[in-house]
């Protein structure tokens, strides 16, 4: 028997009319999972899920041995639970020190001096640990971003779920941030993120996930999502209209992603390449 | 340094540290037998200094700054326990000491004598005069402090001080 | 001045406690203005002790300050980290201050009636508290919500707990500002029983919707049930002419209040997980 801290089975879930989530089932163990996918496919509903913050419609979930649909439940996995969510909200007036170590009240770590001990440690973890006494709200959009993730490492999580951790975090940020993730799943945490950034995907998660429309559209490596568009990505110096995707890369040439036309210059496929593919996309025109 | 710890550099403070606290922690375990106290009054100073450096007047010694806060927060912790102290009573005079707190033209007199002469005269001194001088001259306290310190009203605190300047001068001179 | 140093044998006799005390007072006051006789005591030194200190120094430094709210409520027996959680918030603070302010604004106006007729107040004060609770916890009044929500420590406390002392200061205010402003008569007490149902039903609609949200429900509700259940040639009358401030109606309240609470109760997991149903 696998050990799977994550189950998801048949999970629907509808926000009035809108189905958000559209019969999910998915098995995660620990390592680094990857959610993808276009904005209101479903990534946030399917994190707030597997954070304890939202009740299915339809379906269950077992969440580190634990059924989150009891209080006893919940607490247990809220309890191993470090959560980042899309719009977490701060409270401007706080410090970043302050505003972990609140959240670290809420996490039950009462006595004072473990506790500020941990609120150091996890500001270290992401590079902030001389900003602490600034206030959040004069914190940039970035370090605001990293006060979240430090919140989400408190009390060693066994189940940490990050939802957009990367945005706003510069190169350099994002290689710390990798490290960091990478150290929480080698002592065996279950780590789910989402992210637009597939590079991020690429570095970092030995699975990913692809939702589009409610329902999961892929699951596998990094790499297999790569092979979805090996052989089917190539660049010529002129737009080809029988690409399913083309844009404009940095130097001038211009990608395609689709059925190559007859001595088409072939490419190695990336992970954006086979997300695109996937989604099929519309075209990204001019941007590169 | 003290300029850096005023504009909130953990680093200077931490040099700071370094510097001060191991013959802060001495000093005032002569003056407080209780390691806990002592431990505790080093930990408000540093917090202090950190907090009131901007308010360093830049004259004078900053050991002598540091060991003006240090002894008042000794005198505010031995308030709240109410233990019993070990004062080492006794003193012999500080070469110099400006900066520790404003003197009267009296005291100056003591401050500028050759050191030898002075530890003689001292010497000579009864404990409890050398104890009230040590309070008032050495770690810079007001009357009223010293005589927290040494558990006599502040009233005895200046009798015995007038006592010790007569007794010092008639042996100086 | 830096010319002469403490021997190094006086420095060791000075730490070991054996230098008479007049030796002392000497080595004292050079230390007090000579870094190198400070430096050369340090040397004997304990690292760990220097590690420990400094440690709790920073942590000090690093400690938040306790607001004059959290202050108040340790020094009435809540735990630091509670009061922290309870009272340090601006969000809290924002709800304090509006309820206070609401209930000062009633006080006011209704003391202003002519000939000192209670109407205005019994209709405004029992919309006070339910201002309270609204302010005091939810989604659309705590920025990190969905981190809460998140965490393990119970939400129905963290709610009773602000909602206490939201409806506290605001109860204090009506209080004071009645006993001040009025003269006294049976309209200070009958608005308490509505009030209690208001809060009540406003905590079981919170069961379902935001707070604000169920706030305003339930308000809208008191405005439609205090007119339909006066008099019309009364209106200005409410406290003769409301059924609700009657016997019957104060009963009616008392009962609604009762059950209000047990299925808001019934219902309180959904403040530990929004939308259960």
């Amino acid at each position: 028997m696998t050990a799977h801290t994550v189950e998801v089975h048949g999970v629907r879930h509808r926000f009035g009319a809108t189905i958000a989530l559209d019969g999910i089932d998915l098995d995660i163990g620990p390592g680094i999972t990857g959610v993808l996918g276009p904005n209101g496919a479903g990534k946030t509903t399917l994190l707030r899920h597997i954070a304890t913050t939202l009740a299915p419609s339809e379906g269950r979930l077992r969440l580190l041995g634990h059924d989150p649909a009891t209080v006893a439940g919940r607490l247990h996995v809220r309890r191993r639970l470090g959560y980042l969510p899309q719009e977490p909200g701060y409270h401007r007036n706080f410090t970043a020190f302050e505003f972990v170590d609140y959240v670290a009240i809420l996490k039950e770590l009462t006595d004072r001096r473990t506790r500020h001990d941990e609120v150091r440690r996890v500001l270290g973890l992401v590079g902030l640990g001389d900003a602490g006494r600034k206030r959040i709200g004069a914190l940039s959009g970035g370090m605001r971003r990293r006060v979240g993730i430090a919140q989400a490492l408190l009390a060693y999580p066994e189940l940490i779920v990050l939802d957009e951790p990367t945005a706003g975090l510069d190169p350099e940020q994002r290689l710390r941030f990798r490290e960091v993730l990478t150290g929480s799943a080698a002592v065996g945490a279950t780590v789910l993120l989402s992210t637009h950034q597939t590079d991020d995907v690429a570095a970092l998660c030995q699975r990913v996930v692809v939702v589009l429309g409610g329902v999961v559209r892929f699951d596998g490596t990094p790499v297999d999502l790569a092979g979805l568009a090996a052989g089917r990505v190539w660049v010529a110096s002129e737009r080809d209209p029988s690409a399913r995707i083309s844009w404009v890369t940095g130097t001038g040439e211009v990608r395609h992603v689709g059925d190559p036309p007859v001595g088409a210059t072939l490419v190695p496929a990336t992970i954006e390449d086979g997300y695109l593919q996937l989604t099929g996309a519309v075209a990204a025109g001019q941007t590169a | 340094m003290l300029g850096a710890v005023a504009d909130d550099d953990r680093a200077a403070l931490r040099e700071l540290y370094e510097r001060h606290q191991p013959w802060l922690v001495a000093r005032l375990r002569r003056r407080c037998s209780d390691p806990g106290i002592v431990a505790e009054t080093v930990q408000d100073t540093f917090v202090a200094v950190w907090r009131g450096a901007s308010s360093f007047e830049g004259r004078g010694d900053v050991g002598a700054w540091v060991w003006g806060i240090a002894v008042r927060r000794l005198l505010g912790r031995l308030r709240k326990h109410t233990w019993p102290v070990t004062v080492a009573p006794s003193h012999a005079a500080p070469e110099r000491a400006e900066g520790v707190v404003a003197r009267s033209a009296e005291e100056q007199v003591l401050l500028g004598v050759e050191h030898g002469d002075l530890a003689g005269a001292l010497r000579r001194l009864s404990p409890e005069l050398r104890a009230v001088v040590q309070a008032t001259v050495l770690d810079g306290l007001t009357t009223k402090e010293a005589g927290r310190l040494l558990g006599i009203p502040a009233g005895t605190v200046k009798t015995r001080m007038m006592r010790a300047r007569v007794e010092l001068r008639g042996a100086l001179t | 001045m830096n010319e002469w140093h403490v021997p190094e044998l006086a420095i060791r006799g000075y730490l070991g406690g054996t230098t008479d005390q007049v030796e002392s007072c000497s080595i004292e006051a050079h230390l007090t203005s000579c870094a190198a006789c400070r430096e050369s005591l340090a040397a004997h030194g304990n690292a760990e002790t220097l590690e420990t200190s400094w440690l709790a120094i920073v942590d000090e430094l690093d400690a938040p300050p306790l607001t004059w709210l959290e202050r108040v409520l340790v020094k009435l027996g809540v735990s630091p980290a509670t009061a922290r959680l309870v009272a340090a918030t601006r969000s809290l603070r924002l709800a304090w201050m509006l309820s206070v302010a609401a209930a000062i604004a009633v006080s006011v106006v209704s003391s202003r009636a002519v000939g000192d007729d209670p109407a205005f107040f019994l209709f405004a004060a029992p919309l006070v508290p339910l201002l309270a609770i609204a302010a005091a916890f939810g989604p659309m009044v705590e920025p990190t919500y969905e981190i809460t929500i998140a965490a393990p420590f119970d939400k129905v406390r963290l709610l009773a707990l602000r909602a206490t002392i939201v409806l506290g200061s605001a109860l204090a205010t009506l209080t004071v500002g009645a006993v001040a402003l009025r003269s006294l008569g049976p309209a200070e007490v009958t608005w308490l029983l509505p009030a209690l149902a208001l809060v009540a039903i406003g905590l079981y609609l919170m069961t379902w919707m935001p707070g604000v949200r169920a706030a305003l429900i339930t308000g809208v509700g008191w405005c439609l049930v205090v007119v339909l259940t006066t008099e019309h040639q009364r209106l200005g009358a409410i406290a003769d002419g409301c059924a609700i401030f009657q016997p019957a109606g104060q009963l009616a309240a008392a009962l609604m209040a009762v059950v209000a609470l047990v299925v808001a109760l019934r219902r309180r997991g959904s403040f530990d997980l929004p939308g259960l149903s």
